[in-house]
């Protein structure tokens, strides 16, 4: 397997499970940061670069046409910095629990997110870069939310632990009640079944689409746009039994962000992951290649990287670890190394690759 | 929002629904108050499990009754939710079909990453008089 992600010359790492489920371990999460070819979970701001520090997440059409109304100034300006999402679903449509779990358009539809979000356009403080983006799960067999057994055991578990209001003397409703600690303790009741949940579904196989695409506003001005590209992400991920998971991602880019020419291309990009999380053995084996065409000679042509780690139980409390590139070097570093057979050897007191 | 008070026909059957509109687990809990008599809580309870959603109050409920209601909500982190709870009475000329919705409101929020990877969170216990 390891050698079949080798020749596929490919990396990624999917979205759904790190995005919505108590799942994806930390290990495996600062890998994948290094790559960046997981499906975002915002991708206007993927698309623009971007981070915005806090997102407008409208709770009602009224508000959402408000918060807009807003981006646009007095002078015809886009504002800079704007930074919406929304899942239409949630405007137009009802979808209940039920037919969230039983329905694949229903799950599908109520998970479609649409983000938009401007930035000052690169070399131009007065122009601004406006992008839309839409992301879009097929499959998610670790979303807990459609596991009937799972909802109710949640709903369950809250009122086993008394985490809703009582009764006053009278039998009416408490007069003191404080939702804030109930939210904290309707938290602590089911954090055993997230957790649970989590290392049963670490790696559970989902297949996700994403895009992105945006104008630059001369002047910030919607009436002088230039269309700056497209991005496509599509990522799938199969669980190999309850030891492993393989991750495959295709990300293509029509770059036109910049306004020099000669810096314009188009690529397409492959990467796989191959993660493996085990008792005594944890790692991770990743390689990508991209592929660049319609490009002036200051863009380079093709691009590629592989890295990978692993490591072995010893003994109950230590840990040997080995790996080459970024990925693993971001991780957390171990409490001692040394270096044999020209590897430089990790030990820990705890796993640092393990996925789960 | 819940409205301030609901207007009501005192000698009719009150029915209460309350029901998720996006996929959230919801958990709820009524108290309805019968002037002169008392607080009558139901539940805590559930929506989207194998028990119905739909509780009938026997007349009277005169001037001065009330209806209280919490909901506590799970769900994906961050995640926006919103629960229908209406307030009908059956029209008593065709008290097996036509609905009268007296009234019928949304209480939205958005979930925090309260559990690793999913959300909570829950509103305060919300009164609305019956008149």
């Amino acid at each position: 397997m390891l050698a079949l992600a080798i020749a596929l010359g490919l990396i990624g790492q999917v979205g759904p499970a790190a995005a919505q489920l108590p799942g994806t371990g930390e290990a495996a999460t600062a890998a994948a940061d290094e790559i960046q070819t997981a499906v975002p979970e915002s991708p206007a701001f993927t698309y623009l670069g971007t981070s915005p520090a806090a997102i407008t997440r409208p709770t009602t059409l009224k508000n959402l046409g408000a918060d807009l109304l807003q981006g646009v100034g007095a002078d015809g300006q886009v504002r800079q910095g704007l930074a919406f999402e929304l899942t239409p679903a949630f405007y137009l449509t009802k979808v209940r629990l039920r037919d969230y779990q039983t329905s694949w358009d229903k799950y599908a539809l109520s998970n479609l997110q649409l983000s938009l979000g401007t930035v000052r356009s690169t070399g131009d403080t007065a122009s601004t870069d406006l992008a839309l983006g839409a992301r879009l799960p097929f499959i998610d067999s670790g979303d807990p939310l459609r596991n009937p057994a799972f909802t109710d055991s949640v709903g369950a578990r809250i009122i086993a632990e008394g985490c809703v209001p009582g009764n006053d003397s009278t039998g009416g409703p408490p007069a003191d009640f404080d939702s804030e600690a109930n939210a904290t303790c309707m938290a602590r009741a089911i954090d055993s079944l997230a957790s649970s949940w989590a290392a049963e579904h670490w790696n559970a196989s989902a297949l996700m689409l994403a895009a992105a695409t945006g104008v630059q506003l001369e002047q910030s001005r919607l009436g002088e746009r230039r269309w700056s590209g497209l991005n496509l992400w599509l990522t799938g991920s199969l669980g190999l039994g309850r030891w492993g998971s393989l991750i495959v991602q295709s990300t293509y880019a029509d770059n036109r962000r910049s306004a020099v020419d000669t810096l314009q291309y188009k690529a397409l990009r492959l990467g796989s992951r191959l993660l493996v999380g085990g008792v005594r053995l944890n790692g991770f084996l990743e390689a990508e290649s991209e592929f660049r065409w319609d490009r002036s000679q200051a863009v380079k042509k093709d691009d590629g990287q592989w890295s990978a780690g692993v490591e072995f139980r010893v003994s109950p409390e230590l840990w040997l670890s080995t790996g080459f590139g970024e990925p693993y070097t971001a991780l957390d570093g171990p409490d001692r190394t040394a270096v044999f057979a020209n590897l430089r050897w990790g030990l820990s007191r705890k796993a640092r690759l393990d996925p789960s | 929002m819940a409205p301030a008070r609901v207007d009501i026909d005192p000698n009719l059957l009150t029915d209460f629904f309350v029901e998720e509109e996006t996929p959230h687990k919801v958990l709820y809990k009524l108290w309805v108050f019968r002037a002169g008599e008392g607080w009558h809580p139901i539940g805590p309870e559930t929506t989207s499990d194998d028990r119905s959603d739909h509780w009938i109050f026997t007349p009277p409920l005169p001037d001065g009754s009330k209806l209280a209601y919490w909901l506590g909500v799970y769900g994906h982190a961050r995640s926006t939710w919103r629960v229908r709870v209406t307030v009908a009475q059956r029209d008593p000329a065709d008290p097996a079909g036509t609905w009268r919705v007296r009234g019928s409101w949304t209480e939205t929020g958005v979930l925090n990453e309260a559990v690793r990877g999913g959300g909570v969170g829950n509103t305060p216990v919300v009164r609305v008089d019956l008149t």
